[in-house]
């Protein structure tokens, strides 16, 4: 899987690459649009603190639902938890769950505010 | 209602849960005697083998032609179907006769945790009578005896990967 498919998380402006001024000068068939009103700005409740998308959630809900499986078998294994109980279930569901919460705060790799 | 000698295996120890009007045994290749109205489990089994059996519904006389059926399967995680051993484990017909005797085999799929209990159930159900109970066996083997456990460790630590990458942000900006 290519973590870059990652569909973008649905408070996220359009966003990132969001249209600027300059797609305003750009032209259609040659001809100026100028004149065409800017799209409207994104409401500020749409961003994260710093305006940027985090993490991978796609990506995290699908390793965290793997994690949750394969730990479970790993217990199963080592005899932590029984063969035949639910937590077959519960495991994975909580992985997705943990995955999702854990990609969608993303506290790796964030740059410091530039002062 | 019990009979027979009292298992062989070191931890079949846990009191029996069986119900009916039934007697049942078995003994398999490795020795251990089974015996669910004596106890529970836990038994060791080999992952394939052969098991002698005798198996009697009430005081063993003969009764009028009546119809029967029963199954053993190993139980499974919910949602997951049962494991069906072979077809000797599943019965039924008609006939007069009150007990039974014979043996049977079976071949546990290897991926199947070793020294992990778990539960092998059946039931006999005959005119009048239904006896059930259960037992819980472990495989013989160490951890490593499955294929399941490398292949478990590795996913767990892909996994794990997987969940670490997801966690890095993919912009930068101010934290």
């Amino acid at each position: 899987m290519n973590p870059n498919d990652d569909a973008p998380p649905e408070n996220s402006p359009a966003g990132d690459d969001v249209s600027t001024a300059t797609e305003t000068s750009e032209t259609t068939a040659g001809q100026p649009v100028d004149d065409v009103a800017p799209p409207p700005a994104e409401p500020a409740a749409a961003s994260t603190p710093a305006g940027k998308r985090r993490g991978r959630p796609i990506l995290g809900a699908i390793a965290g639902f793997l994690l949750g499986a394969f730990v479970w078998l790993d217990l199963v294994l080592f005899g932590v938890i029984p063969f035949d109980s639910v937590s077959v279930w519960l495991f994975p569901i909580l992985g997705l769950v943990v995955g999702i919460a854990l990609a969608v705060w993303a506290p790796f790799g964030r740059r410091r505010a530039a002062t | 209602m019990a009979s027979g000698s009292p298992p062989v295996a070191a931890q079949a120890s846990d009191p029996p849960n069986a119900t009916g009007d039934c007697q049942a045994e078995a003994t398999l290749s490795n020795g251990v005697v089974v015996d669910p109205y004596v106890s529970s489990g836990v038994y060791e089994m080999p992952l394939s083998g052969s098991a002698d059996y005798t198996g009697q519904v009430g005081d063993g006389s003969e009764r009028s032609e009546r119809e029967f059926s029963g199954q053993v399967v190993v139980k499974t995680p919910p949602g997951f179907p049962d494991i069906e051993l072979t077809d000797a484990w599943t019965w039924n017909g008609s006939g007069t006769g009150q007990s039974d005797s014979g043996t049977v085999n079976w071949d546990l799929p290897a991926p199947l945790p070793r020294g992990v209990p778990f539960t092998v159930e059946g039931f006999h159900q005959d005119e009048g009578i239904r006896c059930e109970g259960s037992v819980q066996v472990e495989v013989e083997g160490g951890l490593f005896d499955s294929p399941l456990a490398p292949a478990a460790l590795a996913g767990t630590a892909l996994a794990m990967a997987g969940v670490g990458f997801s966690m890095v942000s993919r912009r930068g900006g101010a934290a």
